[in-house]
């Protein structure tokens, strides 16, 4: 928070999710309370649209160069404006971007900048790595995910009683924890109530859970219907409302239904037509 | 699609009434991602029939939680020829773009000389 407080900008590698970054800062609480406003912008263009002198504004571009593979194109667009960007920002205004480790290294590869971007990113000088979390850092991750997901009896005393092994655990970030809290713990409890594990297999089944965090994932995503799977491959294509203003204020539910009715507009692949009024309807 | 709220994504409103659906966590992008790679008939209907974007992630490199999962969906020659011809049709149907179709098919083409050269010409 200090070094972004003289920079202006940083870089958060291994981050989860735009406003959470905010959330995460120390000195979040009382830029908040001075009235500065969060905006999540995945490209230049919203920036510029957003920005304005009389706010003190943070803007977070999450994913700045792709969110599971380095894309090119989002590298582009950030080096082509990159200087302009940086000449907006001062004290009250701030640019965060979030990234990935291997695809922040990839687009600094890459990046040609211009003008007083070129000295940018430095990211030696302004990268923040969210894996250095301190003892501290990491029992809060752990509380404020246990107290929100509202544990049982048995549950918080599970969580108390190897709190120190899950801070410790070299796996830890807190996507695992959150998790854990709210998908592994819950059969770990179940299976103590039935008394069908021991003290050294819940040790076990902790570690497993911080360990192989997408087991239990993988397990329902195979038991899915096929329209469901399809949903989920369209959602891979669907764009990132955050990139551009007419779906920030559209939402992006129209273009996943196309996008979804170009895989099962052939009803061998999916027999469940329903699925997408089904899913309208609820939403 | 609580099937999926409960699991795999979220949903939120926008400011001005409109639906968000998104993933809960990348992790969970990911996971789709490697079970496309594992299933082979997922794998070729989502070729046959990918956007623009899915073309993208196709010929992606430096993807995963390691940065080690590259050209992810191209598994064969046959899955080069399948995705060549999306690109052909996606170039036609002018889908917009044509910049990047355009960069990527010349990709595509110098990609696929490089798989089917022998090992050690490289």
């Amino acid at each position: 928070m200090e070094g972004l407080a003289q920079t202006s900008f940083c870089c958060i590698r291994g981050a989860a999710g735009g406003r959470e970054v905010c959330n995460r800062m120390d000195g979040w609480p009382h830029q908040a309370a001075q009235g500065w406003e969060t905006i999540v912008c995945r490209t230049p263009d919203v920036f510029f649209q957003t920005i304005n002198s009389n706010q003190p504004q943070v803007f977070i571009a999450d994913d700045a160069f792709g969110r599971t593979e380095y894309d090119p194109t989002r590298t582009s667009r950030w080096e082509a404006d990159l200087d302009l960007v940086l000449h907006r920002l001062d004290r009250r205004h701030w640019l965060i971007w979030t990234s990935r480790k291997h695809i922040l290294e990839r687009a600094c590869e890459k990046m040609d900048a211009q003008g007083k971007a070129r000295s940018f990113p430095d990211p030696g000088a302004v990268l923040v790595d969210v894996s250095q979390l301190s003892v501290e850092e990491r029992a809060l991750i752990l509380f404020r995910h246990a107290r929100s997901a509202a544990l049982e009896q048995e549950a918080k005393k599970l969580v108390r009683g190897h709190a120190a092994e899950i801070i410790q655990d070299p796996e830890f970030t807190p996507e695992r924890i959150r998790r854990f809290v709210h998908e592994g713990l819950p059969s770990i409890v179940s299976e103590i109530n039935s008394e069908k594990i021991t003290t050294a297999q819940v040790n076990l089944a902790i570690k497993e859970a911080l360990r192989n965090p997408t087991k239990q994932m993988r397990v329902t995503f195979e038991k899915l219907p096929s329209a469901y799977k399809w949903f989920l491959v369209a959602l891979l294509e669907a764009p990132e409302v955050e990139g551009s203003s007419l779906l920030r204020i559209k939402g992006n539910l129209e273009k996943l239904r196309s996008l979804y009715d170009a895989y099962c507009s052939d009803r061998t692949i999916n027999p469940s037509r329903s699925l997408w009024n089904i899913s309208r309807k609820r939403l | 699609m609580e099937h999926l709220t409960e699991a795999f994504v979220k949903v939120r409103s926008t400011e001005w009434g409109g639906t968000v659906v998104d993933w809960i966590h990348p992790s969970y992008r990911d996971l789709v991602i490697d079970e496309l790679i594992q299933n082979a008939d997922l794998r070729n209907t989502f070729l046959r029939r990918a956007s623009l974007e899915g073309v993208k992630l196709a010929v992606s490199d430096t993807g995963g939680q390691y940065g080690n999962r590259r050209l992810p969906f191209i598994r064969s020659a046959e899955s080069w020829d399948v995705l060549q011809e999306r690109c052909l049709s996606l170039v036609k149907a002018d889908v917009g773009d044509r910049e990047v179709l355009e960069h990527l098919q010349m990709r595509l083409l110098k990609a696929h000389r490089r798989s089917r050269r022998p090992a050690g010409l490289e």
